[in-house]
């Protein structure tokens, strides 16, 4: 690893440490409670950002994977792993937050009739899957066959999402708080932005430690494997 | 192109005669089919559903059934190339992916309906349902959800189908991509069964047929990546 690339590590670690600090207190210490919500409210500074980071790590997984198969660069391989280990892991953290502010809100942990729920649900499922191949596939195949999952999933997330949307609502629970001008308070814009944004770099330097590690592990290996062609 | 075309036609026979000599497939497919169905009649049964609650959940069972019970006989679909290396030698004839991806495609098509077909019929008569008004749309419900599951599941099939969880792998990473193939079918069914027609103004065909589409290109653009390594 070049080391120009691997000295913006620290940088980042700083960075994102300094950006989620200054989040949780706005979030936690600034922002005042919302009027009917109360206190539970301030899960969506941590639902949403999470929501985007999920998204930018599937788009990461979707061209990690194209660029593999074109190239065959073990590197982008190492970069679609990331990405889709830390993009399942910010999706876990988007249906909790979400299934906690729904029983808060609405009484109820899951409802079928929720678009957005379900949606995550299945995005959930095909990181899980993603997963599942990357740790019990066949370990010679494990990078292309990982890289046309990703492709795969990807292609789907539209349809997956499309077809959720057309299915039969009879309560649509979700709140649309942009959409319907919500936050009126400029210290709810104040911690929405910067807490997604720390959420972004969070995911970001995750899937860089995360690329590290895969990096690492395969020097090693390779080595292991030059020793061994020696000895023999 | 007419070449290309001879050559999938070739390849679907050798699927199809090697199908008509071991009827592993078929055999797995049906049987499991109706150990479902009849397990599902005998659930509902016991739960003393009436015909009407019956009528309700016919398409969601026939959904549930049919999916699973296609996605746990798939395994074996590709242990034939794998003790024959017939990918190896295919491909050293010059034979492309795309060709063998189609091939597998319309041959799995093929049996995914007749298992359809074979659910549809012993679920309506192990839950007392009458489908037969609406026949031949669920045929053609049928057969482009066979087409659209074949796509998905060739394609992941033969990924799983050298890893060491072959026999549960392909389930598991099937299932999470066919939920809008599994919602287009199950809201068309519905509708049949319920209302006797469909919707005109309904858009789940064309979700149904964006399916097709999406993962028959996807998978003829990968598929050849997928047995090449």
């Amino acid at each position: 690893m070049p080391k120009s690339t691997r000295s913006l590590h620290p940088l980042l670690a700083l960075l994102t440490l300094c950006a989620v600090g200054l989040a949780q207190w706005l979030v936690l210490m600034v922002v005042p409670n919302e009027r009917v919500m109360g206190a539970v409210q301030r899960i969506f500074y941590f639902h949403v950002g999470s929501a985007f980071a999920c998204y930018a790590s599937f788009g990461v997984v979707f061209f990690a994977s194209i660029y593999y198969l074109a190239t065959r660069n073990p590197k982008s391989d190492l970069l679609s792993l990331a990405a889709g280990e830390v993009g399942f892991a910010f999706c876990t953290i988007v249906l909790v937050t979400g299934m906690i502010w729904g029983h808060s809100a609405w009484n109820t942990w899951f409802r079928w009739e929720e678009p957005r729920l379900v949606t995550f649900l299945v995005l959930w499922l095909i990181f899980l899957s993603f997963t599942i191949l990357r740790n019990f596939g066949d370990p010679a195949k494990t990078a292309t066959h990982g890289a046309v999952l990703g492709i795969l999933g990807a292609a789907s997330v539209p349809l997956v999402v499309f077809s959720i949307k057309l299915l039969p609502q009879s309560a649509r629970l979700h709140p649309e708080v942009i959409e319907h001008g919500g936050l009126k308070d400029p210290s709810y814009w104040w911690a929405f932005g910067l807490s997604s944004f720390a959420l972004m770099l969070l995911a970001g330097l995750l899937v860089w430690v995360r690329y590290r590690v895969g990096y690492l592990e395969e020097s090693w290996r390779n080595k292991q494997g030059e020793e061994s062609c020696d000895d023999t | 192109m007419i070449r290309w075309a001879y050559i999938v036609y070739l390849l679907v026979l050798k699927e199809l005669r090697l199908e008509w000599r071991g009827r592993e497939l078929l055999t797995l497919l049906s049987c499991n089919a109706v150990f479902m169905a009849v397990l599902t009649g005998a659930g509902a049964s016991s739960a003393m559903l009436d015909r009407i609650t019956g009528n309700k959940i016919f398409p969601m069972l026939l959904w549930v059934v049919f999916i699973l019970s296609t996605l746990s006989s798939v395994s074996r679909s590709y242990e034939s190339e794998l003790e024959g290396r017939a990918f190896e030698g295919l491909l050293l004839s010059g034979v492309t992916g795309s060709q063998m991806y189609l091939s597998k495609v319309l041959i799995s098509t093929a049996l995914f309906f007749v298992n359809y077909v074979l659910l549809l019929g012993v679920l309506s008569v192990t839950l007392d349902q009458v489908v037969w008004s609406v026949w031949k749309e669920l045929v053609v419900v049928g057969l482009s959800s066979s087409s659209a599951l074949a796509s998905v599941v060739v394609i992941l099939g033969a990924m799983a189908s050298t890893s060491r969880l072959r026999g549960v792998l392909t389930p598991l990473l099937a299932l999470p991509l066919l939920f809008p193939l599994f919602f287009a079918g199950l809201e068309m069914t519905t509708e049949l069964v319920l209302r006797g027609a469909l919707d005109p103004t309904s858009v789940w065909p064309s979700v149904l047929l964006a399916v097709n589409a999406v993962f028959l290109i996807v998978g003829l653009s990968l598929f050849d990546f997928v047995i090449r390594d």
